[in-house]
């Protein structure tokens, strides 16, 4: 026992502390406003703080002037209304539903931007998916946009210019590591296809191509391969 | 959220400007254009800047009274619409707070054994305040000249509760600093 009689309970008296102001305005929720009353019946220094509060109220209050000096209200008025421009249409009604249908906030609380920011709101989801679909849809575009040149209208020599001299087409069952194997082996490079009809146009050396012609015929997994020069049918 | 009568009016007037009424406009302007001005005031201390910053405001009220959905009052909606305009036009023109710190130096106030006025002490509060970071200004200005309650504080300055408080305290203990400097050395 130190004698003492009180203690102050700390952090309580912090907690009034800062609602000092607030209960020197009479704008504290009536709970608040009680539990300074109660500590203020046992602490002289919030009494005092309070007074001190209490003043600068009192001075505010004194010199609220109707407007600050300079400012005109009919002139700014007179300024404004002429460049009252178009109004935005309102998502107000939406973002209400948004927080009520979550949860996410107690009701009626405000739907400030930091709190619609959240990945989990349903507003910032709706526009979030909205742009996903937007960048889904011009990469498909991008993706199925036709050639300058449609290959329906493509004839096999016209790859000639490309590059191809050989057209080759595989037997079905033919893996890709087969054809890999086949055309590797030939040092042949696949210029197009496959076309409609499954045909590759394939680039081989043309000092080998009989060779290579050859030795595709040889394959297994050649259906077919035949040469091909500028101006002739395939 | 308990809403008075004129904030019920307020409702009302924002769902006749959403639909484009320039009469309740003009209503709700001069209902609010001394509020606005004497917070703008408060926090700017420019009078071109004071009407810009208010118009801007109240522009921006027309443009989106739509949005307005209820969930605060009218005039917690409007002060933070007013308050984001002011800091971005303190931002804007760079002006150090206690450029005109001058205007508000009284002759007499360096009279010794003077006794302190009103209107002195109404300047020293002012150039206090003029002291203060804005964000601290705002809470201060908000509630012993607006008398608002922390927590429509807290939406228009947009920050937690708990920050509006130690906010508060902060510049209450600065603010009674500078007052015991400015009568101490007008004294």
């Amino acid at each position: 026992m130190n004698g003492r009689v009180f203690r102050i309970d700390i952090p309580a008296h912090q907690a009034v502390q800062e609602l000092l102001p607030w209960y020197a305005v009479g704008q504290l929720a009536p709970d608040e406003a009680r539990r300074v009353h109660a500590h203020l019946q046992g602490c002289a220094q919030c009494r005092q703080d309070l007074e001190w509060e209490q003043g600068m109220h009192a001075e505010a209050a004194q010199s609220a002037d109707p407007l600050p000096p300079g400012a005109d209200m009919e002139a700014a008025l007179a300024r404004l209304m002429p460049a009252l421009g178009p109004q935005e249409r309102g998502t107000a009604g939406d973002g209400r539903r948004a927080s009520e249908t979550t949860g996410a906030m107690p009701a009626g609380a405000p739907a400030r931007w930091w709190h619609t920011a959240a990945a989990n709101q349903p507003s910032w989801l709706r526009w979030a998916i909205a742009a996903q679909w937007v960048a889904i849809i011009g990469l498909a575009a991008l993706l199925l946009r036709p050639d300058d040149e449609p290959a329906a209208y493509r004839v096999l020599g016209s790859g000639v210019a490309a590059g191809g001299n050989l057209v080759v087409v595989f037997q079905p069952n033919t893996s890709e590591r087969e054809l890999r194997r086949i055309l590797q082996a030939q040092n042949a490079r696949v210029v197009d296809g496959p076309t409609v009809t499954d045909a590759y146009l394939i680039n081989v050396p043309s000092a080998g191509r009989a060779r290579a012609l050859q030795a595709l015929r040889a394959e297994a997994g050649v259906k077919l391969a035949e040469p091909l020069d500028a101006g002739s049918t395939p | 959220m308990a809403l008075t009568a004129s904030d019920t009016d307020e409702v009302h007037l924002l769902g006749r400007i959403a639909a484009g009424d320039k009469l309740a406009f003009e209503a709700l302007f001069r209902a609010y254009f001394p509020r606005l001005s004497r917070f703008v005031g408060r926090m700017a201390r420019s009078a071109p800047l004071i009407e810009e910053v208010v118009n801007d405001t109240m522009l921006v009220v027309w443009q989106k009274a739509a949005s307005f959905d209820g969930s605060c009052k009218p005039s917690t909606w409007i002060f933070a619409i007013a308050y984001r305009k002011t800091l971005k036009s303190l931002k804007a023109s760079d002006e150090p707070v206690e450029s005109d710190a001058a205007l508000y130096e009284d002759d007499d106030g360096n009279q010794p054994e003077q006794l302190f006025s009103r209107r002195q002490l109404q300047h020293t509060v002012a150039l206090a305040l003029d002291q203060l970071p804005a964000a601290q200004r705002a809470v201060m200005v908000l509630t012993y000249y607006h008398e608002m309650a922390y927590g429509d504080i807290a939406d228009i300055v947009e920050c937690p509760l708990n920050t509006v408080k130690t906010r508060m305290f902060h510049a209450r203990h600065r603010l009674k600093d500078l007052l015991w400097n400015e009568r101490e050395s007008s004294r």
